[in-house]
């Protein structure tokens, strides 16, 4: 973990503490309680122990008239989250710099879309979506850049227009999610989902997916297409079976 | 497309991200529950997507990644009003932002990179006067030509393909290709705007990629200029 009294918001200004101690009846967000406040609010997981509920504190923001202390409030917010946007923003990137753009950019945006936030959901997921979006289309960008293209798949696996009809395409899919769900541990699912589905580069689902062996991702995507290939041929085999038996 | 790409995409039937954690979270094991908890037994999306949030919410950072992310986070901290380094309380502009870009090895590469643009500028420069002397052919000169919408993840179809003009362009080369190459259309037009083409309101489903990009012709057909290709989806529909 990064010291504690690094990321530490001992710097809240009193306009904020005012009114979390007019508002949130009785919470800790006193300015003369700080260093207790730093041990109640743990800043790395977003939980405010002592203080208000992320959506507490955005709905005090929203009502707010006071431009200075609106903009006190929703910063508190956000700095709750700053720690795990970088940490999320490195693992794509895997360096420093652009990572710390990529973060900027990332509660930039969130920032400017809290209109958009309905409540029907966690501030967290919320700002996960956002910062998952933002990384995707980012490492797609960087992918593009670096001419790093996705492994190729469709010698191994039939493709759509070896169907005739669209009954017997989404047929094929689902057995085959079906196959990935029984044959593929969950590393594999997830290398899979997000190298096939999200178009994500190999390093990035190495760093994302903290996979500390030699080859990354890629040997889990071997593996995988291998399992799949496997278990693909062995229900083909029992299909012809059942219908030479019939 | 293969199958296999389709089976890690979301399907009709998947939850919303919000509607899934809410779900998940419900203490008591109602119809919704196992009906959501059935679904990631058989969705790679869904359940990878679940593993993802969780661990964005997880209170840990590896022992190699605790330099760089206080690093990153020093970095963020006056944007929210946190004092730096220096104990200052600094709002970030887009002049700082400059700042934290240009780091010195930044700016020496940007620096020998500017010297070298000049050089050739006047090169150049020189070079067409001697050559230009007395000739009367025109030059055309490539001008950017951008891709302007739609781009990246949208929630409904979009109207109409936009572009910037371009000096010279006596018509434009569309054209709107799969993720793997393939062209699904394409067509010349003088206007910078193209409706939605009936062919590709057809192709555009939610959660499929698709890609498109633009080229500048003059009146000869020579190209002037190419955008850089643009992408964007339908976002996927995710029924509660």
């Amino acid at each position: 973990m990064p010291p504690k009294e690094d990321i530490a918001d001992d710097s809240r200004g009193s306009a904020v503490d005012h009114f979390c101690k007019k508002s949130c009846s009785g919470s800790t967000f006193g300015r003369s309680d700080t260093r207790e406040r730093k041990s109640h609010h743990d800043e790395t997981s977003g939980t405010s122990i002592g203080g208000p509920a992320d959506e507490i504190l955005l709905a005090q923001a929203r009502s707010s008239t006071d431009l200075a202390l609106r903009r006190e409030l929703l910063n508190l917010l956000f700095s709750r989250y700053h720690i795990r946007v970088a940490r999320w923003c490195f693992r794509i990137t895997g360096e420093r710099n652009s990572a710390a753009d990529l973060a900027q950019e990332i509660l930039i945006k969130a920032y400017k879309s809290l209109d958009f936030f309905r409540g029907e959901a966690k501030f967290s997921t919320w700002l996960y979506s956002i910062t998952r979006n933002h990384c995707v289309n980012e490492s797609r960008q960087r992918a593009i850049r670096c001419e790093s293209a996705t492994l190729p798949i469709d010698d191994e696996f039939p493709s759509y227009p070896e169907f005739e009809s669209k009954i017997e395409r989404e047929e094929m899919v689902q057995q085959m999610r079906k196959l990935m769900c029984n044959n593929l541990d969950e590393t594999e699912q997830k290398v899979m989902a997000l190298h096939y589905g999200e178009e994500m580069p190999l390093d990035a689902i190495t760093r994302l997916l903290r996979l500390n062996n030699a080859s990354g991702a890629k040997s889990y995507i071997v593996s995988a297409r291998r399992k799949l290939k496997a278990a693909l041929e062995r229900r083909q085999a029992r299909s012809a079976a059942m219908r030479r038996a019939q | 497309m293969s199958v296999m790409k389709a089976a890690v995409r979301p399907m009709p039937d998947c939850p919303s991200l919000e509607a899934l954690v809410a779900t998940v979270e419900l203490a008591v094991d109602c119809p919704e529950r196992q009906a959501v908890e059935c679904h990631l037994a058989v969705c790679v999306t869904c359940s990878t997507e679940l593993a993802l949030l969780r661990e964005f919410e997880r209170d840990e950072v590896l022992p190699e990644e605790r330099e760089p992310v206080a690093w990153i986070a020093a970095r963020l901290k006056p944007m929210l009003g946190m004092p730096d380094a220096g104990g200052k309380v600094v709002e970030i502009t887009p002049q700082r932002r400059f700042r934290s870009w240009a780091s010195p090895l930044r700016m020496s590469a940007f620096s020998a990179a500017a010297v070298l643009v000049l050089s050739l500028g006047l090169f150049f420069s020189w070079h067409a006067q001697q050559t230009t002397i007395g000739g009367n052919e025109d030059t055309l000169r490539s001008a950017p030509l951008r891709a302007l919408a739609p781009t990246g993840d949208l929630n409904a179809q979009p109207e109409e393909f936009r572009w910037n003009a371009v000096n010279g362009a006596g018509r434009y080369f569309f054209k709107m290709t799969e993720v793997d190459g393939t062209t699904l259309f394409e067509t010349r037009i003088s206007a910078t705007s193209l409706p939605l083409p009936g062919e590709i309101k057809k192709l555009l489903q939610p959660g499929k990629p698709l890609l498109w990009s633009v080229r500048a012709e003059d009146s000869s057909g020579h190209e002037i200029s190419t955008s850089a290709e643009q992408r964007f989806r339908l976002r996927p529909r995710r029924p509660n």
